[in-house]
C-alpha cells in the first residue's frame, strides 16, 4: 500500500513535468490547487477545489497528465478528480507508519511478536481480561463468544488481542485469524462499494471476513458514523456466530456507551462476555516496569522505578515511553539511581507542559463546555457555569501544581475555601466517576494539544 | 473626358473611396467623388477634409478630364450595372454619360470648382511595418479611443517611436489600451504622432491588400498610406497627447491569472444578462483559486466560477462588462493576467509574460 508521503512525492514530480509540458501558466491556473487525495489500485484520486477545475482538466489536460504519469514512472495508470463534497466516499491515505502497520497486520497477518501472554503482566486490574483472553485463545469459538474487551487507552487491549493472535498462530496452525482495526474495516468496505461495478470486490470482501475462524476488530469506536459498515459487520457477525467462529472486539468504552452503535449490533456484542481493564494499581505498575526493564536489559534501580510508577498513573504506554527514555540514558551513563537524573531525562519529553497556563486551561474548559471564559471567571453561580468552573479549578491545581493557592484565588475571584472544596470535590469524582474522568482527561489532552 | 474601364474595378474603387465621404451632411460638395482621367488611369477621390481616400484604376482614356459626381448616387448606380465594361463620357460641361452595353444614362455633375484641393504629402518621416503586425496593433488599441467630440485629442491614437519599437496608445477616460510592435524600419526616432482613430480604422481595412509591409509616411501634419494604389491621407491631431505613463501604475496587491476564453465566455454571458440594466455592472470576486463572476438584472442572475491562479489578497472588483469584452475580443492569447491594486484604482490586464500589450480599465464604484 502506498503511503501519503510517497504519493505526495510522486505528485510533486508529476507537477514538475506537467508545468513544463503544458506551460507554467496553465499549470498555475489549473493544477496549483489540485492535491492528491488517495489511491485506488492504480488510479490516483485528486482533490480539486472547483467543478470547473475538474472539467477543464478532464477535457483539456487529461492526456498531458497521463503522459506525465508515464514520464515519472508513477505507479498510476489513470486518475480521477473529486471535489470536497465527494471526499467522504474515499478513504484518505494514511501516513507512512500507519500504512506500514496496516501492511503488517492486515495483509500478512503477523502479530506483534513482543505482545504475548508471557509478556503481559497480570495484576488485579486486568486479571479478568487476561483470563478471558487466555480461555478464548485456548478454545476459540466455544466458551466466551463474542469476547468484548474495553479499557481506556494504553492499558493493554491491543496487547491482549495480539497475544491471542500469537497464541493461536503457534498452537492452532489450521485456524485462520483475522485482525483488523475498525478503521481499516470501514476503509475496506467503502472500497468494495466504490468498485461494486465489479462484483468481485464485494465478493472478496465477504470472503475475506466470513471465511475466518477468529475475527478480531480493534477499536470498534471508530465505527461511529459508518452506518452502512455497521450493517455489513452485523451480517458478518451473524454468519460467523452461527458457525461458532470466535469474534473478539475491543473498545475504549463499555458497550452501553457506544451510543452510535446499532442496537442489534450492540446487543450481539453484549451476548458473550464483556471484560474491562482497569488502570493498574501502584504495585502493578511497578511490576510492569520491572518486567519491561528486565526485557530491555535496562539497568535502573528500583527506587527510580517506584518514582516512575508514581509519575504516570493511568496509561501504561506513556509509562513505557518514560521507561525507555530513561533506559537509553542509563545505557549512555551509569546505572540510573537518582531521581534528579530521571527528572532531567524526562524534561525533554514533558516540555510541552511548560506551555500550559492558567488561561489556556480555563479557555479549554470553557470551550469544552461551550460556555464563555468570562462566565467562568465571572460571578454567576448557575449550574451551567459552576461545574466548568470547578473543573477548571481542579485542572489548574493538577496541571500547574506549583501555582500558589492565592494566585488562583485572585484569578478565579473566589475564596480559598471555595477553591479548595472545588478542587477536592472534582478530585474525588475523578477517582470514582468514570464519566467525569473521561471529561477531565479530554480537556487535559486539549490543553496539552494531544 | 472620355474613357472606358472595367465595371467591377470601378465599383470596387467607389466602394473604397466612399468611406471618406462625411456622414454628417453639412457641406454638400464633400458628398461628391472626384473622377480624374489622366495618363491611362482613372483616379477617384473622396474626402471629409480630415480623411482623404483616393483609388487609381487603369482605364482606356480617350479624352483626359475631371468631373465631380454625387458619391452615394454614383456608387449605387454603378453597383447595379452588371456589364463588364463601362463608358464614361462628359458630353457637356455638367453632364456625365454612363454607357453600359447598348444603354446609356446621363447624370448631372456637381460643381468641381468648389471641391477642396488635396495637399501633397511631403515625406518627413517614414515607418515601415509588417502588415499583420500593423493590423494587430490597431485592433488591440483602436477600440479604446473616444468617439465623443468633447476632447478631440482622445479621438486619436498615439504612435510613439522608440528605436525600432512602435507603441500605440489610445484612451477615452475610462480605459486605456497600449500595444507594442517591432518596426521594420523607421527614421522617426523619438517622434510622436496622433492619428485619428477613424482614419486608422479605414487604413486597417485596406491592409490585407498590401504586399507584405505597410509604409506610414508622415508629413508634419498628415499621414499618407499607399496600399495597392489606394491612397489614404489623414490629418494628424497636432495637440499634445495625454501623458498616459502617469496613469499606468505598477504596484499591485493582487495578480490573477486565468484562461482568456473561459473568462471571456463568462463575462459575455454576464453582459447579456446586464444588457437591459442601466449599466453593464459585472462583479468579480477573486478568491484564492478562482474568480466568481456575478451579474444580475431584471432577467435574473449569472453566477459563474472560473479557475485562476491568484497571488496576493483576495478582493472584489466591479467593471463595465462591455469594456472587458471590447478588450478580450481582440486578444488571442490563451492566458492573461489581471492586476488589481484596490477596487477603485485602475486595474491592468496584461500578458502573462512579456509586455506586448496592456489594457487598463477603471473599476465601477459600487457601494455595498
Amino acid at each position: 500500500m502506498i503511503s501519503l508521503q510517497d504519493t505526495n512525492r510522486i505528485w510533486a514530480k508529476i507537477s514538475d513535468k506537467l508545468s513544463i509540458s503544458i506551460s507554467m501558466v496553465a499549470y498555475c491556473v489549473y493544477f496549483k490547487n489540485i492535491i492528491p487525495y488517495t489511491v485506488r489500485d492504480t488510479t490516483l484520486i485528486l482533490l480539486a477545489p472547483l467543478e470547473s477545475h475538474r472539467n477543464v482538466i478532464n477535457n483539456n489536460y487529461r492526456q498531458s497528465l497521463l503522459t506525465a504519469f508515464k514520464a515519472c514512472d508513477a505507479p498510476f495508470d489513470d486518475f480521477m478528480i473529486i471535489l470536497d463534497s465527494e471526499k467522504d466516499s474515499f478513504a484518505p491515505l494514511q501516513d507512512k507508519e500507519a500504512a506500514a502497520e496496516t501492511v503488517e497486520l492486515s495483509e500478512s497477518m503477523t502479530f506483534i511478536k513482543e505482545y504475548t501472554f508471557q509478556s503481559f503482566v497480570i495484576g488485579d486490574s486486568n486479571k479478568l481480561a487476561a483470563m478471558a483472553a487466555l480461555a478464548v485463545a485456548d478454545k476459540p469459538g466455544s466458551i466466551y463468544n463474542p469476547l468484548f474487551i474495553y479499557s481506556r487507552p494504553g492499558l493493554g487491549k491491543t496487547h491482549l488481542l495480539n497475544a491471542i493472535g500469537n497464541f493461536i498462530k503457534d498452537c492452532r496452525k489450521d485456524l485462520e485469524i483475522m485482525y483488523v482495526t475498525a478503521e481499516n474495516f470501514t476503509n475496506d468496505y467503502i472500497y468494495s462499494i466504490r468498485n461494486n461495478k465489479n462484483a468481485d470486490f464485494m465478493k472478496s470482501f465477504n470472503e475475506k471476513y466470513r471465511g475466518k475462524d477468529v475475527l478480531m476488530i480493534d477499536d470498534i469506536q471508530f465505527l461511529e458514523k459508518a452506518e452502512k459498515t455497521q450493517e455489513a459487520l452485523f451480517h458478518i457477525f451473524n454468519d460467523l456466530y452461527a458457525k461458532n467462529k470466535q469474534i473478539i472486539i475491543s473498545s475504549d468504552r463499555p458497550i452501553k456507551n457506544l451510543t452510535f452503535l446499532d442496537e442489534r449490533l450492540a446487543s450481539r456484542f453484549a451476548s458473550g462476555i464483556t471484560v474491562d481493564i482497569q488502570p493498574p494499581s501502584f504495585e502493578d505498575r511497578v511490576a510492569i516496569l520491572l518486567h519491561k526493564s528486565h526485557q530491555y536489559n535496562f539497568n535502573i534501580s528500583e527506587k527510580v522505578l517506584y518514582y516512575l510508577a508514581d509519575l504516570e498513573k493511568s496509561n501504561i504506554r506513556v509509562l513505557e515511553g518514560m521507561l525507555k527514555t530513561i533506559g537509553i540514558y542509563s545505557k549512555l551513563k551509569e546505572p540510573v539511581d537518582s531521581i534528579d537524573f530521571v527528572n532531567e531525562a524526562l524534561r525533554t519529553a514533558t516540555t510541552t507542559e511548560n506551555n500550559v497556563t492558567i488561561d489556556s486551561i480555563t479557555k479549554a474548559t470553557a470551550d469544552y463546555f461551550n460556555v464563555k471564559m468570562e462566565d467562568i471567571l465571572g460571578s454567576r453561580r448557575t449550574k451551567d457555569v459552576v461545574l466548568p468552573r470547578q473543573f477548571a479549578i481542579y485542572l489548574v491545581s493538577v496541571m500547574l501544581p506549583d501555582r500558589p493557592l492565592s494566585n488562583m484565588v485572585e484569578y478565579f475571584k473566589r475564596d480559598h475555601s471555595t477553591i479548595i472544596s472545588a478542587r477536592d470535590k472534582i478530585g474525588s469524582k475523578y477517582e470514582s466517576d468514570e464519566h467525569v474522568r473521561t471529561m477531565l482527561d479530554d480537556i487535559k489532552n486539549i490543553v496539552l494539544n494531544k | 473626358m472620355k474613357l472606358k474601364c472595367d465595371g467591377l474595378a470601378l465599383s470596387e474603387a467607389i466602394f473604397k473611396v466612399i468611406k471618406a465621404i462625411p456622414i454628417k451632411k453639412n457641406n454638400s460638395v464633400l458628398e461628391g467623388i472626384k473622377l480624374k482621367a489622366q495618363d491611362g488611369y482613372l483616379t477617384l477621390t473622396a474626402t471629409d477634409l480630415e480623411l482623404t481616400i483616393t483609388k487609381r484604376i487603369t482605364a482606356d482614356i480617350k479624352i483626359e478630364g475631371e468631373v465631380l459626381i454625387n458619391g452615394k448616387f454614383f456608387s449605387e448606380f454603378v453597383r447595379s450595372i452588371s456589364h463588364k465594361e463601362i463608358d464614361l463620357e462628359c458630353t457637356d460641361s455638367d453632364v456625365l454619360r454612363i454607357g453600359y452595353g447598348e444603354n446609356k444614362s446621363d447624370v448631372k455633375c456637381m460643381n468641381l470648382s468648389d471641391y477642396p484641393l488635396i495637399d501633397n504629402v511631403v515625406a518627413v518621416n517614414t515607418l515601415e511595418i509588417q502588415k499583420d503586425e500593423f493590423k494587430d496593433l490597431i485592433y488591440k488599441t483602436n477600440f479604446s479611443a473616444s468617439v465623443e467630440d468633447g476632447r478631440p485629442i482622445l479621438k486619436g491614437c498615439l504612435f510613439e517611436v522608440n528605436g525600432k519599437e512602435l507603441t500605440v496608445v489610445s484612451l477615452d477616460g475610462y480605459r486605456l489600451s497600449l500595444a507594442r510592435k517591432e518596426l521594420i524600419s523607421s527614421d522617426a526616432e523619438n517622434k510622436k504622432f496622433v492619428i485619428p482613430a477613424r482614419s486608422l480604422n479605414e487604413i486597417v481595412k485596406f491592409a490585407d491588400e498590401a504586399e507584405d509591409t505597410i509604409k506610414l509616411v508622415f508629413d508634419k501634419d498628415k499621414l499618407l498610406v499607399n496600399i495597392n494604389n489606394t491612397v489614404v491621407i489623414s490629418r494628424l491631431i497636432t495637440s499634445e497627447f495625454i501623458n498616459y505613463r502617469n496613469i499606468i501604475t505598477t504596484a499591485f496587491n493582487t495578480k490573477v491569472t486565468f484562461n482568456k476564453k473561459e473568462f471571456y465566455d463568462s463575462i459575455y454571458r454576464a453582459t447579456i444578462m446586464t444588457k437591459t440594466g442601466k449599466n453593464n455592472l459585472v462583479k468579480l470576486d477573486v478568491k484564492d483559486n478562482c474568480i466568481l463572476i456575478e451579474a444580475n438584472s431584471d432577467f435574473g442572475v449569472v453566477n459563474e466560477t472560473i479557475p485562476a491562479s491568484v497571488e496576493g489578497k483576495e478582493t472584489i472588483i466591479c467593471f463595465n462588462g462591455k469594456y472587458l469584452l471590447d478588450f478580450l475580443s481582440v486578444i488571442d492569447e490563451e492566458f492573461i493576467s489581471m492586476n488589481i491594486k484596490t477596487n477603485n484604482a485602475p486595474c491592468i490586464f496584461t500578458q502573462v509574460e512579456g509586455n506586448d500589450y496592456l489594457f487598463l480599465v477603471l473599476p465601477m464604484k459600487v457601494t455595498y
